[in-house]
């Protein structure tokens, strides 16, 4: 079974984004800012990782920084899944090899359809 | 002709008669030598009627010389008459034109005294100057104007002294020569000029050059007037002016700043408000492809969870609309204030009643009012989004067994709303940023709000004309202090 990390402030959305995906077959661990999604990351090396970018304390880019700079976790596949979807934020992403950007509000199937052309 | 064959007869006669008688003879040659005589006679009467032929040919013709001569007389006499005439005319026409200059001379008299006088008594100092620049004429006004007389001028030219100040000789020297070189007939200047106290004027001179038939300059002419004094209340003008431009600017700069600022904040306004649309807006979308995606796989109680999600989120976004669009009046100045007056103590009691009644949990809200005067002339909406605010925020952000304190009271003029409660409190570097729009404490995130409330709430203060501030401790609790004028 594939695991996705999903880091993501809005507790309302986290369970919705998990319960889809679990409903497609994902093994879905959750973390509600950037800081909890590494201490996740100490634990576990996902398949891909689904991270909301504006967070309190650490944000989406912070964590990117952070995983890209690891070596153990640098390959593993990003999808920035955010409300934020101004071109400068998507350039960024794309800079730091973030594999997709996804604007809120999407639909479920989307989400699922690019976790798994990632992993 | 007759008179020889006359002659020759009377000769025959005699001869015959000769022969018989010598007295006859005598006579016959007494006849003979008469009739030569007579012949000789007429031969001199004809050479001298040859001669009086020829004389009165002459005399013919000397008379027809004569009559020529009279005639060209009379024609001379009449040309010398014609010319006297012309003479005569020419005379008077001299006259004429000698009492026209002499009148016209007199008329130049009196417009050269005039025109003197003028000059003597205009603002104007008159100064004529040869082709070499040298001062020919100077009058009683460009005396008063710099202080020197003519005689001081010639000591002067002596010395050398520059009577234009240093900074201004490049200027003047310009104005002479467009004039001397005759790019120009006449022209004007200011500059400044030293006067015999040593002070420094501002002149302006406005000068012409006058030529001969050739062209060449004859004299230049400079009438100079003292504009010092309106050259300074220029320049007091100009700094005036200058000043003003400067304020303006200023003025200008900041107000462009402050439109800088305003799109910035509408641009970070329409961001924020945008991503916090995107997220209630997700969890509805996903919540409702849930139920239809996956209705047969989720549990009645799964799906009626859902659903009041997707009620919450609804209705969390209705209130981020409407508090949305408030501050969209009020920044756009749409929200006037309308004071009417009300019982502050009934409607304060009233509102704690609507809130308790929306707040699930019994929770504890001690009102104290300390007011003389329980009517007040106020802006009862603003007045509600105010307290509302306040009341909601304190028993949203402290737990359900904490009690929450309104306590109201007026001092001079003014009336005094304190809210309290014991909740998470704000961090003391978030204080100043908590009444901007969509700002939320790095505490409060897990506490559903908009981040609009208190960005309200300062709106409605500040129409009011009065303040808010805030104390607080994190884990300790708040203190909103709202201080509003009673009129």
């Amino acid at each position: 079974m594939k695991v996705v990390l999903l880091v993501e402030d809005t507790q309302d959305l986290l369970e919705e984004i998990s319960l889809i995906l679990e409903m497609e077959g994902f093994r879905v661990i959750v973390a509600n800012s950037g800081h909890q999604g590494l201490e996740r990351l100490q634990e576990i090396t996902p398949n891909i990782i689904i991270t909301d970018l504006l967070m309190p304390g650490m944000d989406g880019f912070d964590l990117i920084e952070k995983i890209k700079k690891d070596p153990l976790l640098m390959a593993v596949p990003i999808i920035i899944l955010s409300a934020k979807t101004n071109t400068s934020d998507k350039k960024r992403g794309a800079m730091m090899g973030v594999s997709a950007f996804i604007g809120k509000p999407c639909k479920g199937f989307e989400l699922v359809a690019a976790v798994r052309s990632f992993c | 002709m007759q008179s020889g064959r006359v002659t020759r007869r009377r000769t025959s006669d005699s001869n015959r008669s000769g022969a018989i008688d010598s007295e006859s003879r005598n006579t016959a040659a007494e006849l003979i030598k008469a009739n030569r005589e007579l012949a000789l006679q007429n031969i001199e009467k004809e050479k001298r009627a040859a001669e009086l032929l020829l004389a009165n040919l002459e005399l013919a013709y000397q008379n027809e010389e004569k009559e020529k001569r009279a005639a060209e007389l009379i024609i001379a006499n009449q040309e010398l008459l014609y010319q006297n005439e012309e003479k005569e005319k020419r005379a008077e026409e001299l006259i004429v034109a000698n009492a026209e200059l002499k009148k016209e001379r007199r008329q130049r008299g009196i417009i050269t005294d005039r025109l003197s006088f003028h000059l003597e008594n205009t603002p104007f100092g008159f100064i004529e100057y040869n082709v070499q620049m040298e001062i020919k004429s100077w009058s009683r006004q460009a005396e008063l104007i710099f202080g020197w007389t003519e005689k001081d001028l010639k000591v002067l030219k002596k010395s050398g002294f520059q009577f234009v100040h240093a900074d201004d000789q490049q200027l003047v020297a310009k104005l002479i020569n467009d004039m001397t070189s005759g790019k120009v007939i006449s022209n004007k200047g200011q500059y400044r000029s030293y006067t015999k106290s040593g002070k420094v004027i501002w002149c302006e001179s406005f000068n012409s050059a006058l030529r001969d038939d050739k062209g060449q300059v004859v004299t230049i002419m400079s009438l100079v007037q003292d504009v010092t004094e309106s050259k300074e209340q220029e320049e007091m003008s100009r700094r005036r002016l200058e000043l003003l431009v400067e304020e303006r600017t200023c003025e200008l700069n900041e107000a462009l700043q402050k439109e800088k600022e305003l799109v910035e904040l509408k641009s970070r306004f329409i961001s924020i408000a945008s991503h916090e649309f995107r997220t209630p807006l997700s969890t509805i979308s996903f919540a409702a492809e849930s139920i239809r995606t996956y209705f047969h796989k989720l549990s009645a109680t799964q799906i009626s969870k859902k659903l009041i999600k997707i009620e919450d989120q609804a209705s969390h976004m209705v209130n981020l609309l409407e508090d949305v669009l408030t501050i969209g009046r009020s920044e756009a100045g749409k929200i006037k204030v309308k004071r009417i007056s009300l019982d502050l103590q009934e409607f304060i009691e009233s509102l704690i009643e609507e809130t308790r009644s929306t707040v699930l949990e019994k929770r504890e809200i001690n009102f104290s009012f300390l007011c003389n005067d329980r009517m007040i002339s106020t802006d009862d909406t603003l007045l509600r989004n105010i307290l509302n605010n306040l009341i909601t925020n304190a028993l949203k952000f402290s737990d359900s067994d904490k009690p929450v304190g309104i306590v109201v009271s007026n001092t001079v003029g003014h009336i005094q709303i304190v809210v309290t409660d014991q909740g998470i409190g704000i961090h003391n570097d978030e204080l100043t940023e908590i009444f901007e729009s969509f700002s939320r404490g790095s505490n409060a995130s897990t506490i559903p709000g908009t981040g609009l409330g208190l960005s309200i709430l300062k709106k409605a203060v500040d129409l009011m004309g009065g303040t808010v501030s805030v104390v607080s401790q994190p884990g300790k609790g708040s203190e909103f202090t709202v201080t509003m004028p009673l009129q």
